[in-house]
């Protein structure tokens, strides 16, 4: 019986192999489940997670907090030259350390009706806000309205333009004196033998009468030429619409006297000055000098029709602004007076500043 | 069979069929179960936040009606000093006040909680203006009053005007978050289908292996006993691939297979010894019937001879010729003998005395030539013994051995017991045997019964030997010995000693 034991166990034992191979195949197949199942639920899983962050909506994202509340004023709030403004003031509040943050919050923002500046400036002042930063229009009422904020203990600081007989604390811009002695250099720079007349367009909103003489002594004190005329004209502003196309209109049709240069002093009157006379081809003979930098400016200097811009850095004006606030704050004492430097582009720069700003703007998106 | 050493293939492999089967069910349901649960959990908080923004809605409504029931009721209270509008314009203020103080008063850049701090400033600054009115017109200052009314009135649309702005940008807020939740909506739909079909697929990956474990050892089980069903039982066994049922059942298969196997082999093996048996005993029986064949044709009728060999008796007695009686009476007794011993086991008493009558009537015939001499021991002479063996050594020994010589012939007969075993010697000093003979002799090759038939009709050697052989249930029985040409030849007979038990001890 032994012997036969023995020879079932060969028997058994030359079998095995091919047994543990059909072992091992049963068992690949069933790690092969084990491995599918693990896929789809890892898969599930990773699915589940991206819909569930996909799934916040708008309301439960993460805002920041501050510990200052700043209003920030103008009429003109669709001029690219005021949306930099607002962004330099807006990222020069974040950008103080928590116990100083400030928002900027722009005054209108967000509601549907439009309100007059006075009304801004009211609402900012129920608001109890902070601080006001004030680009100054109609310079009457607006000093009203100033004095109003001060009386409630609301710092206010002009820009741009300033409001001098005001309870204002402080000014953040170039004077007007200062800005027409810019415009003379650039005048004198291109003027040659044959200029004669030099047209200065007002923006009547931004710039009062006395704002006009501080300019035109800053002008004519630089240009001291007896051969050069300055014709001065004040653009009317009209619920937004402005007359600057009639007064071109006039200039390019010759029915007055052509002028060798105009002077546009602001953004909007720039841009208009540069498509009327484009349309009329009649900038061959007359050299714009214009105010601020926008998209249309920069071809309009590229093209040759615009000789050359000056402008105020208007992130820097928000950003100084800003400061300016806070250091009254701070201190409760700010300097009466900050100088925002100018800068003029012509058509040699503009290659350079739209590059500067593509950086600039590439670099904040990042 | 079963071996302690064998490798469990896994944890499932050994579980119970109910369990193996149950298992894979109950996972993909709880799976499916917490897939579900989980995305409508996701779905309900989504729910939530817009129900949450209806809320805010709803109470920017409230507050907006509050404030105009408070604006109407007051200036009802200054223009015409109406208590009932008094008493309007306090309730509404409480309200108004308490719902006011519960909007967070943080400074955020978030574009909703920006406005709702606004607003939340504006209507104290409003409710401010309210209390001071109401006191200047208790002191009837009416200038006072006056300008605070102004004011309200300002702050009123202000107040307004923010309300209906949050308003909207709720509205928008509302309407992209509709839109994310619809676009949440229609991508968890397509997740969820996703899930439920790759959850189907596992479960029938799953499902197929695990029955797949469960019916393949059943299905080769079937086939294997299918095949042990035709009678095959030389299969190779299966390995059971788990400890489940199944498993238990292919163990038991297995060990019936291999007793099955095991009774088989044994009978076998009984079966063949039997046959052996019988297969000796027909060679036996063949070859005593080939020996009774040769004396039958030598024979002529047994009962004429008899009958003619008493006649021939009688008529010697009758004549007193008492040499011829004798001679006859062992001619007699010799044909008895043979015909009467045809195979039987005789006795060597038997065996011996056949030769004495063999040599009686040899030496009648041959005139006393040949000389016998015999040395037997008395204790064998019951002992069993073939018949028909020692006759024919003896006939065997005077046709060749002694046949041609012209000296005088001699045979030695001597039988004697060694070692429980019985020696017997045949020895002449006759013609002798060629060594190539003896060779073939002893080999067994030579002297087969188709030759030795047309030397005489004497029994051979062959059939001597093959004889004892059987009986004796050995090979070494006999050998013949010669020293070679005219040296004479001896054979010589060594068996074991066998007694017939009827008699009892060897009597």
């Amino acid at each position: 019986m032994g012997r036969e034991e023995d020879k079932m166990e060969d028997g058994e034992r030359d079998e095995r192999p091919a047994k543990a191979r059909g072992r091992s195949g049963a068992s690949k197949k069933l790690w092969i489940a084990v491995g599918i199942i693990a896929a789809a639920s890892s898969a599930a899983i990773a699915s589940g997670c991206m819909l569930l962050f996909m799934g916040r909506t708008a309301t439960e994202t993460e805002h920041k907090t501050y510990a200052y509340h700043i209003a920030i004023i103008s009429d003109e709030t669709d001029t690219s030259f005021w949306a930099d403004v607002y962004r330099g003031a807006v990222e020069a509040g974040a950008e103080y350390s928590a116990e100083y943050s400030a928002y900027v919050e722009q005054i209108g923002d967000g509601l549907e009706d439009k309100f007059s500046m006075e009304d801004s400036i009211d609402i900012a002042i129920y608001e109890h806000v902070d601080g006001i930063l004030l680009m100054p229009s109609d310079e009457a009422k607006t000093k009203t309205m100033i004095d109003k904020a001060c009386s409630h203990d609301i710092p206010v600081i002009t820009m741009q333009k300033d409001v001098p007989d005001s309870a204002r604390q402080g000014f953040v811009g170039i004077n007007d004196y200062f800005l027409g002695q810019e415009y003379g250099k650039r005048v004198l720079k291109i003027a040659d033998e044959d200029t004669r007349l030099v047209t200065v367009l007002f923006p009547g909103a931004s710039f009062n009468e006395t704002s006009r003489n501080w300019f035109r002594s800053g002008l004519q004190n630089t240009v001291r030429q007896e051969k050069i005329r300055f014709d001065f004209r004040i653009i009317q502003d009209d619920k937004g619409l402005n007359n600057a196309e009639d007064v071109i209109h006039e200039i390019a049709e010759g029915n007055v006297q052509q002028p060798d240069v105009i002077i546009c002093l602001d953004e909007v009157l720039t841009q208009s000055t540069y498509q009327l006379l484009r349309e009329r081809r009649a900038l061959e003979r007359i050299d714009v000098i214009g105010s601020y930098i926008s998209e249309v400016i920069l071809k309009g200097l590229e093209e040759g029709y615009i000789d050359s811009t000056i402008t105020i850095d208007p992130e820097a004006m928000g950003r100084m602004g800003v400061d300016a606030l806070m250091t009254y704050k701070k201190y409760h004492m700010v300097s009466y007076y900050t100088e925002v430097g100018t800068m003029l582009v012509d058509r040699a720069s503009a290659a350079a500043y739209r590059r500067e700003v593509r950086d600039e703007g590439s670099g904040t998106e990042k | 069979m079963k071996d302690p050493a064998r490798k469990s293939k896994g944890w499932l492999f050994d579980q119970s069929l109910r369990i193996k089967l149950i298992l894979p069910v109950m996972i993909t349901m709880a799976v499916s179960l917490g897939v579900n649960l989980l995305l409508f959990g996701r779905i309900d908080t989504t729910v939530e936040n817009m129900d949450q923004v209806y809320i805010t809605n709803i109470r920017l409504s409230e507050l907006e009606s509050l404030l105009t029931e408070m604006d109407e009721s007051i200036y009802q209270y200054l223009n015409i000093r109406s208590q009932e509008a008094l008493q309007t314009f306090l309730g509404a203020r409480g309200q108004f006040q308490v719902m006011i103080g519960e909007i967070d008063d943080t400074i955020t850049d978030h574009p909703a909680r920006r406005m709702e701090r606004n607003i939340r400033s504006l209507a104290f600054s409003y409710l401010d203006l309210a209390d001071n009115a109401m006191i200047a017109k208790q002191d009837h200052d009416v200038a006072s009053y006056k300008e605070s009314f102004e004011e309200m009135q300002k702050v009123y649309t202000y107040l307004l005007a923010t309300l209906r702005g949050l308003d909207t940008l709720r509205f928008k807020a509302n309407s992209e978050n509709y839109d994310v939740l619809y676009q949440y909506l229609r991508y968890l739909e397509i997740f969820m289908v996703a899930v439920l079909i790759g959850v189907a697929c596992c479960l029938m990956v799953l499902l197929y292996v695990i029955i797949g474990s469960v019916t393949r050892p059943l299905e080769k089980l079937a086939q294997k006993a299918k095949e042990v069903g035709k009678g095959n039982f030389e299969i190779v066994l299966e390995e059971p691939e788990g400890m489940d049922e199944v498993g238990t059942v292919t163990m038991a298969f297995n060990q019936m297979i291999v007793s099955i196997n095991d009774h088989i082999k044994r009978t076998r093996e009984a079966m063949e010894t039997e046959i052996r048996l019988k297969e000796r005993e027909l060679t036996m029986e063949s070859l005593l019937k080939d020996a009774q064949l040769r004396y039958y044709q030598a024979q002529i009728d047994p009962h004429f001879l008899f009958n003619t060999l008493n006649a021939g008796q009688q008529l010697a007695m009758m004549e007193d010729a008492e040499r011829t009686y004798d001679f006859i009476e062992n001619m007699a007794a010799f044909f008895r003998y043979r015909l009467q011993k045809n195979g039987e086991a005789s006795t060597l008493r038997e065996e011996i005395g056949l030769i004495d009558s063999y040599m009686y009537i040899m030496n009648v015939r041959y005139s006393n030539e040949i000389h016998l001499e015999k040395e037997i021991d008395p204790r064998i002479l019951d002992f069993l013994f073939p018949g028909m063996v020692l006759q024919p050594l003896i006939e065997n020994a005077l046709r060749h051995g002694l046949g041609e010589v012209d000296w005088e012939k001699r045979i030695w007969f001597q039988a004697r017991l060694s070692d429980g075993h019985v020696s017997i010697r045949i020895r002449d000093n006759g013609a002798g045997i060629s060594r190539e003979l003896l060779k073939e002799l002893n080999e067994g090759s030579a002297g087969r019964p188709v030759e030795e038939s047309r030397q005489g009709n004497g029994v051979g050697l062959f059939n001597v030997r093959e004889r004892l052989r059987l009986y004796f249930d050995r090979t070494d029985v006999m050998t013949i010995e010669s020293d070679g040409r005219w040296k004479g030849t001896q054979i010589a007979i060594r068996v074991p000693v066998r007694r017939d038990e009827r008699k009892g001890d060897g009597r």
